[in-house]
């Protein structure tokens, strides 16, 4: 059904980190989650281990729209000409479990949850 | 609802991005559905009364 070619003339990228993917090619299906926190914290740093488990953010349920079935949506799609062209691409970072993908990619489901934390010194709590 | 799509070639020049990240997605292709969600949780003391930096110079 997607026979499109996607033609790119360059890729130029500095960094690629913390499961991102760079995707030559086709695909079905992606789902990529990323669960992060971040801390901003004022005086010597102590080894603190933080559980992604004590807080809500990362415990509620992700509330994923219901298929609409009421809008169906019958879509007819002719190709007449089949490629994608882009010459050029420059991409700086792709991280946090990102995807750059030259090609087809059916189906995306993506959830990006990210809690931040400020831990000032007391004695300055205003 | 009906929807014809015709497509006649696409041509791109140059593409120039900073930074793709937190699981999101740079696609050259086609694609039949996308679903996106992301949580987001800022520190309560995050927000201080009293001196708001200016954000422009006006």
């Amino acid at each position: 059904m997607h026979d499109r070619i996607s033609n790119v003339g360059q890729i130029y990228t500095i960094g690629i980190s913390n499961a991102g993917i760079l995707n030559i090619g086709d695909s079905h299906q992606a789902t990529p989650k990323a669960r992060t926190m971040a801390i901003q914290k004022e005086g010597p740093t102590i080894k603190k281990d933080l559980q992604f488990e004590d807080y809500s953010i990362f415990r509620q349920k992700a509330n994923w729209p219901k298929t609409l079935q009421s809008a169906k949506v019958r879509k007819k799609t002719i190709h007449h000409d089949v490629n994608i062209n882009v010459r050029q691409v420059s991409l700086m970072a792709l991280s946090t479990s990102s995807i750059f993908q030259v090609g087809n990619l059916n189906k995306i489901s993506s959830e990006a949850r990210v809690k931040h934390f400020r831990m000032l010194q007391d004695n300055e709590q205003n | 609802m009906n929807m014809e799509i015709h497509n006649w070639g696409l041509n791109v020049g140059k593409v120039e991005i900073t930074a793709v990240g937190s699981s999101s997605v740079f696609l050259i292709g086609d694609n039949d559905s996308i679903v996106l969600s992301s949580f987001f949780d800022t520190p309560p003391e995050s927000f201080t009364v009293g001196n708001i930096v200016p954000l422009s110079l006006s």
